[in-house]
């Protein structure tokens, strides 16, 4: 009896969080275009914050080579360390956020733009 | 007391518990590499199964071939009662927590069935998903489906083969292409070299995967090593996570251009 019970509740519990949905990045992001000048304050400020300071702190943490606390930081990795790359390579294994999914698209662009656009502070 | 405590660890040493119960096992670990394998824990045994999957080899000396951007998962798998498993698990990788039943369906027989059949279904979390970046995030977006049917035979004392057929779901891709629901074929194979040692191989065949997807099918190439009550298992794969959506549906690697990586699983039986 207990035999064919379990798997039964197992289907159960299955059915009960199976709300299944077919979500992509797309759906889920808010789509603004691109303001017209990128500024480090308002616009990467926020994606860094919410994204590497876990890691990237002063002093850095797990291993991180270095902070990106302040906008002198993250200038100087987008000029000498290879952020833009890192942040937008589609190898998981060397992608950053380390060991977490690629950043969405859409912040990607605004760093990229950020960059484009002479990383301006405010 | 103490003399009669290190005597009782001796004596669960000396019953090789890690060898599986069934007359014809196919497989010693409960993976081949990335794929279950039809091996079953035994009833009210609880297996402790450690994994890492390395960075990528193609770096070479920067990140010591991997070493310093390895993900891991930690597995607890309980036969609840014989030929019933359950598990979970919390992968690095995306932060996934995982739970999943296994259990088996038909035994292959000396002269009777020639397969084994195993069943597997699995749900994950994705704790990774942050909302932050994603504003519409809900829970739901978080989790992932695993159905999975594995067929196994042994074809004689040294060799085995795997299929796997498997359906799974991933409630939110970050492909925009790619389908929710996808579909693979596991091949499997393992080939006993020495009473300790043996090869082996598995490979998933994505069936519906987008056109511009970045990511590939799994090949993993490696070995088992048996030990007192432990099973190690060393390897190469194109594939850095170890839940099953993860290596089929995001498997970053690849083989040709030497983008793979080191990993192996270590489990022991408590």
């Amino acid at each position: 009896m207990k035999r064919n019970l379990l798997p039964i509740a197992f289907i159960g519990i299955v059915i009960f969080f199976n709300n299944c949905t077919n979500a992509s990045e797309e759906d889920l992001i808010d789509v603004i275009p691109i303001s017209e000048n990128i500024v480090y304050t308002e616009d990467v400020k926020p994606i860094i914050d919410n994204n590497c300071i876990i890691c990237h702190s002063n002093p850095p943490q797990n291993g991180a080579p270095m902070s990106l606390l302040s906008y002198e930081n993250v200038k100087d990795a987008v000029e000498n360390r290879n952020l833009i790359p890192r942040i937008s390579s589609e190898d998981l294994s060397f992608v950053m956020p380390f060991g977490g999914p690629r950043l969405p698209q859409n912040l990607i662009d605004i760093v990229i733009q950020w960059n484009e656009d002479g990383l301006i502070e405010e | 007391m103490l003399s009669f405590s290190q005597e009782d660890l001796l004596a669960e040493i000396d019953t090789d518990s890690v060898t599986d119960q069934y007359a014809t096992a196919a497989f010693k670990g409960l993976k081949i590499v990335n794929f279950e394998s039809t091996k079953l824990v035994a009833k009210k045994e609880l297996t402790f199964i450690v994994s890492h999957r390395f960075g990528s080899i193609k770096n070479g000396f920067d990140s010591f071939f991997g070493l310093d951007d390895a993900v891991t998962r930690l597995n607890f798998v309980y036969g609840l009662f014989e030929g019933f498993n359950i598990s979970v698990s919390r992968s690095s990788f995306q932060k996934i927590y995982e739970s999943a039943i296994k259990y088996n369906l038909i035994k292959q027989q000396e002269n009777g069935f020639p397969l084994t059949i195993v069943g597997y279904n699995s749900v994950l979390i994705n704790t990774a998903l942050e909302k932050d970046n994603l504003p519409k995030l809900e829970f739901k977006h978080r989790l992932g489906y695993t159905t999975q049917v594995l067929i196994s035979r042994k074809v004689n004392t040294n060799f085995s083969v795997e299929l796997a057929p498997t359906y799974f779901h991933d409630n939110y891709v970050t492909i925009n292409e790619q389908n929710n629901s996808q579909f693979a074929i596991g091949f499997g194979g393992r080939y006993k070299l020495t009473k300790r040692w043996s090869l082996n191989v598995d490979y998933g065949l994505h069936l519906n995967r987008a056109v511009d997807s970045p990511f590939k099918n799994p090949l993993s190439i490696g070995v088992d090593l048996e030990t007192g009550g432990h099973v190690f298992q060393m390897h190469f794969t194109n594939a850095q996570p170890m839940n099953t959506n993860g290596f089929l549906g995001q498997a970053s690697g690849d083989w040709a251009d030497g983008d793979i990586y080191f990993g192996f699983n270590l489990s022991r039986v408590f």
